[in-house]
């Protein structure tokens, strides 16, 4: 026992004075190799031969000093400090070096680790609720659609019958106009139906949640509010006495949520709400679920779709849906951004891949200068495993320093990207550098020490005999070896960043074509309002009407105001209403359309062609017969003949006048409606002056004015102030809501793009690195062949040449990867082919270019020595 | 023929025995008792330094061995070594189980005893 504590402490206190130990070792060696000089001296030879003779003799003072330590027993931890010290001395003996391999790696592993973290809070971390995982979304689906609204008949029949979900809920999220905080504002308010809270298991932070007998049909007996709407617009105050104005009800409100409940996403105000609409095809609602314990997705699948059978069964053509799609909740909000996040993951993996290969090569080309420095310590004793960890460690320390500096980008990087990528990450997600976060940058930097050390560490390893006599730097069999190596490590940082590039490429190609495209309406100059006229004060249709022709009627007084209209939903504002619709006195629907309220004016407003008919007259009053226009789009669809005026059609459920027919008077060119990249659909104009009910939650007023629309907005706010200071209005250009819907498709190209760049810049480092040296390498052979009389334009053309040999195939290997990558990209591009020609060939052409002015550089300088100076030198 | 210690130390323990014997009647630094190590071997004994100064440590470790800077004949500083009372015992100890080994095997290669 006390031999065992008599041999810890030993080991202890060497390790302690480990260093202090070694120089008495050191001197002690020294001494030796100084008496055997003198007694060689003595013997009678000159005092150099002595010297080598005892060093000779010696056998290697490395190597004896490391035996004699092995002895003291603490070599391995030992070590790997010492190891440390000589790599980080050796990285300060050359910090041009070391600075950019710290600042290239960095670089790589920053942005892998901020888009770690977006997919760490979008795709990996649970939704806030407990045991989120049991969470699922339901959709009705029919033969053609499998994610459709539920109607509310339908919903309350699956909460009544569903044993597998322990609860179940349906809602839907408005803007409305909300009087009572400090100003009348438009907020998303959520109707959602007694389940709600249950199924997502929240509690209020403040108050109480609504009871079931609380919810109406009116959604208006008690509000609870989010707290950033309880701190910001009622200023923190206590709830009992608190009400809010809710489409004209006094609603007292019960409850505030806690900070981080945001469900659905935006909502400020919450409203129990219970729908009575007998109607199965009103698909309004979205339904929530917990699945029972015990309960899987396939078990409420089979319980409900025989639910949706019968329904069919019985009730025919007044049910559409067929069936229900049951899926998890997170996959379901993260649906979007997956494919989004996946490809930028890859895309960051390619870009640090670059970094790291463009290190490796470097460091293969260092490490062939370093071979003389190896030799040596290989001749005073040091072992191949001893040179391997060596400069193993070297690139150790390299990595770590990378992946410390990455992590700092990181954090400033993820800000970036959150207000880079705006609603395209979704507000559940809680994105920052947390645990798991840095646990992949410390993974990627593990990653790219390997990589970026295997290969010097191999060369390392290898034959370094010669090494000392030839200075280190001769071509021998092996520095073959490593050239070809450093080769082909130029051709897959060209393969990689080609292929990275064409992704981008094809991006921007989408995005030109997108912004090229004929929205088929006029955005530039056109100035939106929306608002929201709350139903207890607009109880009717005169008296919505009133309120549309007198701020019609100021709006066109205005200065500078051409004209103005009003329609309901605007296009690509992000609302939309779809209906199914009955054709010339049939049952049986006919399809689909989007169903939108306008005014006569509108269409010279946003300047949409009349094709055929007429518009909207005065003689259209409430009173007379109903028309409507159609777009070419739904002549097309329906009555691809041509002839589609005079027909009669009748959407069911859109509003009070579900039974009225409305007769087609004339064709309208198409516009895109949601989205910049979805194309037009059928879409059908009824006329404000005889359904102007849906003007009621939303209606947006368009301005069109030949002074900047700087000029108007104070006026036309103020026009909306007058007219009723209850009813806000947002306003905001045409043409900025339709970049908005681009928003997604901005984020993917900016970040990708970015991430091309990046690798292009680093590959061009590459290659210009790696020539550069093996340039100087070749000065004396490249000085010689000028001595010779080679001209400067032929030995030019013999370093481009060599620098070619690696960079084409690599071009061509880059080409194929991208065939077989770009095909993920599909669903992300617009009108142009995954495998779109003109882009694969421009970006082939930009990397030769890019690789020939990164070889020409050191080409030049190759022929700019004097061929005397360069056979001198050596 | 000159033995190499390397070779030399595959007899477990000679060379330790060899240097507690070399530093039997006095304290002498490395360098010196390589050199008599050799010296009174007639050449034939070559102690390699790769496998002096770790044994040298070794038993100093041991407690067999006290190490002490010192001046050398010629005004160097160099490390002694002396025996300590331990190592003393040793040497009597390893000298006699060497005695006896070498007898055996002499025996078992019928030679003529040394």
């Amino acid at each position: 026992m006390s031999s065992i504590i008599r041999t810890l402490r030993r080991r202890f206190r060497s390790l302690i004075a480990g260093q202090a130990l070694d120089r008495e070792l050191d001197e002690e060696l020294r001494s030796h190799v100084e008496l055997e000089t003198e007694h060689n001296i003595g013997r009678g030879m000159s005092p150099d031969d002595a010297r080598t003779a005892a060093l000779r003799e010696f056998g290697g003072l490395t190597r004896t000093r490391e035996y004699a330590r092995d002895s003291r027993g603490v070599r391995p931890l030992e070590e790997l400090g010492r190891d440390l010290r000589i790599g980080a001395r050796s990285l300060r003996r050359s910090p041009a070096f070391t600075v950019v391999a710290v600042l290239t790696l960095a670089l790589g592993i920053g942005i892998s680790t901020a888009v770690f973290s977006l997919v760490d809070g979008v795709l990996l971390r649970p939704l806030p609720y407990p045991q989120a995982d049991r969470l699922v979304r339901l959709y009705e689906r029919d033969n053609s659609h499998d994610r459709m609204a539920v109607a509310g008949a339908n919903a309350n029949d699956i909460v009544a019958t569903s044993r597998k979900l322990s609860a179940v809920a349906y809602y839907n999220r408005w803007p409305t106009t909300v009087l009572g905080g400090d100003r009348a504002q438009r907020v998303p308010v959520a109707s959602v139906s007694p389940g709600f809270f249950s199924v997502l298991q929240v509690g209020a932070l403040r108050g109480r949640l609504p009871a079931a007998e609380e919810a109406t049909p009116e959604g208006n007996a008690v509000a609870v509010v989010s707290n950033r709407f309880w701190q910001n617009s009622l200023g923190g105050a206590d709830i009992t006495n608190l009400t809010l104005r809710l489409d004209g009800a006094v609603v007292p409100v019960i409850g505030v949520m806690p900070a981080n409940f945001d469900f659905p996403a935006g909502a400020d105000v919450w409203v129990p709400t219970l729908d009575e609409n007998p109607y199965r095809t009103a698909h309004n609602w979205s339904m929530i679920g917990r699945l029972a314990p015990g309960a899987t997705i396939a078990q409420v699948q089979a319980e409900l779709d025989p639910f949706f059978q019968r329904l069919k069964a019985s009730l025919g053509k007044d049910v559409d849906a067929e069936g229900i799609a049951v899926v998890n909740l997170h996959d379901d909000l993260a649906q979007r951004s997956r494919s989004l996040l996946v490809i930028l993951m890859g895309a960051v993996g390619l870009v640090l891949l670059v970094a790291c290969v463009n290190l490796a090569s470097a460091n293969l080309a260092r490490g062939e200068a370093r071979r003389q420095e190896l030799a040596m310590r290989s001749a005073l004793g040091a072992g191949r495993g001893r040179l391997v960890r060596l400069v193993f460690t070297e690139q150790l320390v390299v990595a770590m320093l990378g992946g410390a500096v990455g992590v700092v980008f990181a954090f400033l990087l993820t800000r970036a990207l959150l207000v880079v990528g705006g609603t395209t990450v979704p507000s559940y997600a809680e994105v920052g550098v947390n645990g798991r976060v840095l646990l992949f940058s410390a993974a990627a930097t593990a990653v790219a020490a390997l990589l970026i050390g295997l290969a010097p560490a191999w060369q390392a390893g290898g034959d370094l005999r010669g090494a000392i006599a030839g200075g280190g730097d001769r071509p021998t069999a092996r520095g073959g070896g490593s050239r070809r190596l450093r080769g082909i490590l130029v051709g897959t940082e060209v393969a990689l960043a080609l292929a990275l590039l064409v992704g981008a490429g094809l991006l921007v190609k989408s995005m030109q074509t997108l912004l090229a495209q004929d929205i088929g309406f006029r955005s530039e100059g056109v100035l939106t309002a929306t608002v929201s006229l709350p139903p207890s004060e607009y109880r009717d249709s005169v008296q919505i009407m009133s309120y549309v022709d007198r701020t019609l009627a100021t709006l066109r007084s205005l200065p500078g105001v051409t004209a103005a209209g009003v329609i309901s939903p605007i296009p690509m504002g992000g609302g939309g209403g779809n209906t199914a619709f009955a054709a010339d006195g049939g049952e049986d629907f006919m399809g689909y359309a989007d169903y939108r309220v306008v005014d006569s004016a509108v269409f010279r407003v946003l300047g949409i062609p009349l094709r055929e008919g007429r518009n909207f007259g005065p003689a259209d009053n409430a009173g007379a017969p109903h028309v409507a226009l159609v777009n070419e789009a739904f002549v097309k669809k329906f009555w691809p003949d041509g002839k589609v005026i005079g027909h009669r059609i009748r959407p069911p459920g859109m509003d009070s006048h579900g039974k009225d027919w409305l007769t087609i008077v004339g064709v309208v060119g198409d516009v895109r409606q949601s989205r910049l990249d979805a194309p037009p659909a059928p879409a059908m104009y009824v006329n404000a002056t005889q359904r102007p009910e849906n003007l009621l939650g939303d209606a947006t007023f368009v301005v069109s004015s030949g002074l900047s629309l700087a000029a108007i907005t104070a006026n036309v706010r103020d026009v909306f102030r007058e007219m009723d200071p209850n009813v806000p209005a947002r306003l905001q250009p045409l043409d900025e809501m339709v970049r908005g819907s681009l928003a997604d498709r901005r984020f993917s190209t900016l970040v990708l793009g970015t991430f091309a760049a990046l690798a292009l810049f680093l590959a061009a480092v590459g290659i210009y690195g790696v020539l550069a040296y093996s340039v100087a390498r070749r000065q004396k052979e490249i000085g010689l062949r000028m001595a010779l009389g080679a001209h400067q334009a032929r030995v030019r053309g013999m370093v481009l040449a060599d620098a070619m040999r690696w960079v084409l195939p690599g071009i061509v290997v880059g080409l194929v990867a991208a065939v077989a990558l770009t095909r993920l990209l599909r669903s992300m591009l617009y009108e142009v082919s995954a495998t779109d020609p003109i882009v694969f060939i421009a970006v082939a052409l930009l990397l030769l270019f890019v690789a020939a002015l990164a070889a020409w550089i050191p080409a030049r300088r190759a022929t700019r020595v004097s061929p005397m100076l360069a056979l001198r030198g050596d | 023929m000159a033995i190499l210690t390397d070779r030399l130390d595959r007899i477990q323990g000679t060379l330790d025995m060899l240097i507690l014997r070399t530093l039997r009647d006095r304290a002498m630094h490395g360098w010196a008792i390589s050199h008599h190590i050799r010296a009174s071997s007639s050449e034939a004994l070559q102690v390699n330094q790769g496998a002096l100064y770790p044994a040298l440590h070794r038993l100093e470790e041991r407690g067999w061995l006290t190490a002490d800077w010192g001046v050398s004949e010629n005004n160097r500083r160099a490390r002694f070594y002396a025996l300590t009372d331990e190592g003393r015992q040793q040497l009597a100890d390893q000298t006699s189980d060497w005695l006896a080994f070498v007898r055996a095997v002499h025996q078992v290669m019928q030679l003529t005893p040394a």
